[in-house]
This record gives structure tokens, sequence and C-alpha cells, in this order.
């Protein structure tokens, strides 16, 4: 009977039809899927490497601050208190230290002045001026997130100002603020402060906001985003990671000529217990002990007053050019001092 | 780059030729590093390793023929395959140099020269370099002022600090250290690229129009089949009316 036939020629075509439109639709949403979950997770990575690389920054800025603290207080100070009582110190015979003929024209001027005391604390008054305006923001910390962090109202911190952006980039260092999980502004302050706070996803704002398309297209439109997305994630990581590693090469940079001064400054304090006060009775020895102990002072002070960061939060030029000629000095000291 | 565990120790053992024998600081430190980086079998390839640096450093032809020796091992040793991922990245590789280096008390330029030319081979960063070198500077400077505060005539509650401090500073320093060697461990996600013409598409796509235009056919034939149906249909239905007429006129004329 011919009539069954032909319907179910009609049928399979319609079928074949159906199945292939059905095949492809498939197709699609499994690749919209694996488009969407790709996106996802090149996101969810750039994203937590660039959290994670945010908090090493700001535990190596934390670190140097406290570390200049230290040294400023420990070792410093108590130089500019004992070189404050040696009176008739004559620099210009101590030949072979770097910079002391600067140090003699220096204490010239002190002299003039009648108080020696001036030079121990002009030795010291960058750094304590920048300590009582708040101890890091002496050292740049504060501008630090303003070039690479979002707000997490989404905002770039570059476009808010006065207070707002102040809490921002304090929010920066501390993992977003408490609308989007983070610490806020307390932990801001917390990780200024040198205490580590927590981390929170930076990002997590940008990442739940972001629309995932069910079709192909949206998926491919999607994905282009997130080229763009993870490329800034890539250039703040870029950023924090130059941040983090000179950070640290001046973390070291300090311990090492730290641990060149701090043992003069005890030398120097034992001179003026045993020889006392008059640097023209000093030995020839003593005299070249207090001669390297101020100079290491000088160099200290040089470093202390090195800011990491620009005002616009890259990382400062001084940090870049000095730290060559930082190295240099040290190595002569270590040199002479047979180190 | 990942470079094979074994051939890594093996440039551990020229570093301490470099300067002459191994001195035993170098060697426990050597021993304490391969019993990190391959626990299973560094213990069974040890003096193996041992004895192959040996002959290769002998196998000149004059004393002058040393150093050349040396680098000649290394280069072969650099170009040995990682096994897998089972391998150590080349910033760990610099910086157990340096710390074999710095075992002994002069880190000398013979050694410096040769972690120089692992640098240049490899590839890695000159800043990578310079940062470590500072860093293990910065780590030797600490150790000995501790040691001299520790020996110091000045009250403890005095020097406790002190050695706190110092303490924070070794671990702040190898922290920098072992993020600068975790930077290399990384790899971002790769992007996947849309199937544009992928063959499961591709199919589906031809059996969609296929399907669509064989429906199209079947539809027309349908039409055409359709329309003889209704004709033949007509044609039969008349015919058999026809037949019942001269039926019916046969059986009244019958009746007649």
């Amino acid at each position: 009977m011919p009539l069954p036939i032909v319907f179910i020629g009609i049928a399979a075509a319609t079928g074949a039809a159906g199945a292939g439109a059905a095949v492809k639709a498939g197709v699609d949403h499994n690749t919209a899927k694996k488009i969407n979950s790709n996106t996802e997770e090149r996101i969810m990575h750039a994203a937590l490497r660039l959290e994670g690389l945010r908090h090493q920054c700001g535990e190596a800025l934390g670190s140097l601050g406290k570390e200049k603290m230290q040294v400023l207080s420990a070792s410093l100070l108590p130089f500019v208190d004992a070189f404050a009582k040696i009176k008739n110190v004559d620099f210009a015979e101590s030949s072979g230290l770097l910079e002391l003929s600067k140090l003699h024209d220096d204490s010239a001027s002190f002299e003039k002045e009648d108080t020696l005391e001036h030079f121990g604390v002009s030795l010291a008054g960058g750094s304590l001026a920048g300590l009582t305006g708040g101890a890091l923001a002496a050292f740049g910390a504060y501008s630090a997130a303003s070039t690479f962090a979002v707000a997490s109202t989404g905002t770039a911190i570059s476009s808010l100002s006065g207070a707002a952006a102040t809490n921002a980039t304090l929010a920066f260092f501390g993992g977003g603020s408490l609308a989007t999980g983070g610490l806020g502004m307390a932990g801001g302050t917390a990780v200024l402060g040198g205490l580590v706070a927590g981390p929170a996803l930076l990002v997590m704002g940008v990442i739940v906001s972001a629309k995932v398309g069910k079709g192909l297209e949206e998926a491919k439109r999607y994905a282009a985003q997130a080229d763009e997305l993870c490329q800034q994630f890539e250039n703040g990581a870029v950023q924090c990671v130059a941040i983090r590693r000179r950070t640290w090469m001046f973390y070291n940079l300090l311990a090492r000529l730290d641990a060149l001064f701090l043992p003069l400054v005890f030398d120097l304090e034992r001179i003026i217990e045993t020889e006392g006060t008059d640097y023209a009775l000093y030995t020839e020895d003593s005299k070249k002990t207090v001669a390297m102990a101020a100079s290491a002072a000088m160099s200290v002070k040089a470093v202390l007053d090195t800011p990491m960061l620009s005002e616009d939060g890259s990382l400062a030029d001084s940090a870049e050019t000095e730290f060559p000629r930082f190295l240099e000095d040290i190595r002569a000291k270590e040199k002479l001092l047979g180190n | 780059m990942v470079l094979n565990k074994r051939a890594a120790l093996k440039i551990f053992c020229y570093l301490m030729a470099a300067d002459g024998a191994a001195t035993a600081d170098e060697q426990e430190c050597f021993q304490a590093i391969g019993t990190e980086l391959d626990p299973d079998a560094f213990c069974e390839y040890r003096e193996q390793i041992v004895e192959e640096v040996d002959r290769q450093i002998h196998s000149g032809i004059e004393e002058e023929d040393a150093y050349e020796l040396l680098l000649e091992g290394i280069d072969r040793e650099l170009a040995v395959p990682a096994e897998g991922e089972a391998g150590i990245g080349v910033r760990l590789l610099v910086w157990d140099l340096l710390t074999i280096a710095f075992s002994n008390a002069e880190y000398a330029g013979a050694e410096r020269k040769l972690i120089k030319h692992i640098v240049r081979v490899t590839g890695m960063e000159h800043s990578v370099f310079f940062e470590m070198e500072h860093s293990m500077k910065t780590i030797a400077a600490i150790e000995k002022e501790m040691n001299w505060i520790e020996q110091s005539n000045r009250p403890y509650a005095q020097v406790r600090p002190i050695v706190d401090e110092l303490q924070n500073r070794r671990a702040a320093t190898m922290e920098g250290i072992r993020q600068l060697i975790q930077d290399e461990e990384y790899e971002s996600v790769e992007k996947i690229a849309p199937p544009k013409d992928s063959k499961i598409a591709k199919w589906s796509a031809n059996f969609a129009s296929t399907g669509t235009e064989l429906g199209g056919k079947f539809a027309g034939a349908t039409k055409s089949i359709a329309g003889s149906i209704n004709k033949q249909t007509r044609k039969l239905f008349s015919r058999s009316k026809d037949a019942n007429a001269g039926e019916h006129t046969e059986a009244e004329s019958t009746e007649e």
C-alpha cells in the first residue's frame, strides 16, 4: 500500500531537519557552556593571582615600614643621641670614607649655629616628619593602590577624590570593602599599620556582576570582555610584582646596612663611655669608628627617606635610580669593615 | 623552563668543584638539598653522580682546561629533559646554587662566574639573579650580626629584642625569595578557541539543511501524489456510483 510509505518519507525528512537543528543547538549550547566555563576560570585564575600578589605587595610594604621604624628607633636615634654628645668633631682627616667630605661641610655649618644636636635632628628629621604624619604614609603606601585598583563600587580609584579615594585606597590593601566581603577601612588601616589582614577577593564584585550569556554568541562576547579584564588584572599583577620585588630589595638593603650600623653605634657608645666626649682626645681607631658610624648613619637616613611609590602609585623613580648607588655604597662599607 | 632533578644535582656537584675540592659545609648542604629535591632516589645515585662529575672534570688534556670542562659538563646537564612535571625550576636551581656557594665562608669568584653562566644559558632574568644574590648576602649579614649580638656582653633584656628582630628579618628575606621563586610557577589559564568548524557542528548543520531540503522535496512530491490520489479516488468513486446506478436499473427492469 503506497500511502503509509509516503507519510513515513515525509516524517523522515521532517525528522532529519529537526534532528539536525537539534544537534546543532545542542552543539552550540555545549560550546557556549565550555566557553563560559573557560572564561570564568580565566577570570577567576587571573583575579586570584592579582589578589595573591596584592596581598604580597601589602605584606612587603608593611614589612619595610616596620623595619624602617625599627632601624630608626633602635639604631639611628641611639646614634643621634650618642653623636650629639661628642664635641670638636672633625672628619677632615678621615680619608678613605665615603661621603665624609660632605659630612664635614655639614658639621661646619652646624658649628656656626653652635649646636651639633641640630645635626642629629637633621639626620633623623625626614623620617620623623613622615612618621608623625602616619607611619607608612611616608613610604608612599597610600598611593600604591591608586594605579591598579578598582573600588568596591566598581569605580576606578583614580576617578574618586578626597575621602572616598582614601577609603578605596585603604580598602585595596585591606582586601576590598565590606560590601564585597573584604575588610574595608578597618582592614586597610590594619595592613597599613603593619598588620597582615586576611585576604578577600578584590575583584569579586566584578566577577559576580559579569553576566554570563547562555547562547554561543553571548558566550563569545563574554569571552572577549574577559580578555580585556584579564589583561587589566595582568597589568595590575605586573605592577604588584615590580613593587613587591623592589620593596624586598630595599628591605634587604636596610637589613644589610643595619648589620653594619648597629655594631658601630654600640662601639660609639663604648667610646664615649671609655674615652669621654672630646673627639680631639680620641685614639685614631676611635676617630675612624666615629667617622664610619656617621657615614653609615647618613646611608641609613638616605634609605629611610627613599619612598617606594610615587604620587600616582607607580614605583617611584628614586626607588629605581637610587638603588644601585645605595648598593654600591653598602658594598664599599662592607669591604671597609671586612664584612 | 623545568630541569631534570638528577641533572640539577650534578650541576650542584660541578659548582662545588669550581673553587677546588668541596668543603664539608658544601657537602652537607648538597646532601640536604638532594634529600629534599629527590627524597626517594637521591641516596641511590648520589655516589654515581659524584663519580660522573669527577670523571668529567679530570678528562682534560691539561690543568688549564678545568673551567671549560666544568662548563661543558654543566651545559650537558642543562640539556637533559625533565621527566614529566617532576623537575626543578630555574629560579629554584639558582637559589640552591647560591645556597651551596654561600655555605662555606667564601663566595668565590669562580662560583659566581659559573652561576652567571647558568643564568645566561637558561635565559633567567638577570635582575632575578641579582635580587637572589642580594638576598643571600643579606641573610649572611643577618647571621653574622646575630652571632655578634649573641656574643656581646650587653644585658639579656637588650639583646633579646635585637635577636628577635634579626630572626624576623631573616624570615622576611626568605619570604621575599619564596615569592620570587613562586612567580616562575605561575601559568595563566589558556583561552579555548571557539570551535568554528568542528566536525559535529558541520555535520549537524548539513544534516539540518539536507533534512529541510528533503522535507521540501517530499512535500512537493506529496502534493503531486496527493493530487493523483485524489483524482484516482474521484474516478474510483464516480465509477462505482455509475455501476451502482447500472445495477439498480438492471434490478428494477428484472422486477418489471
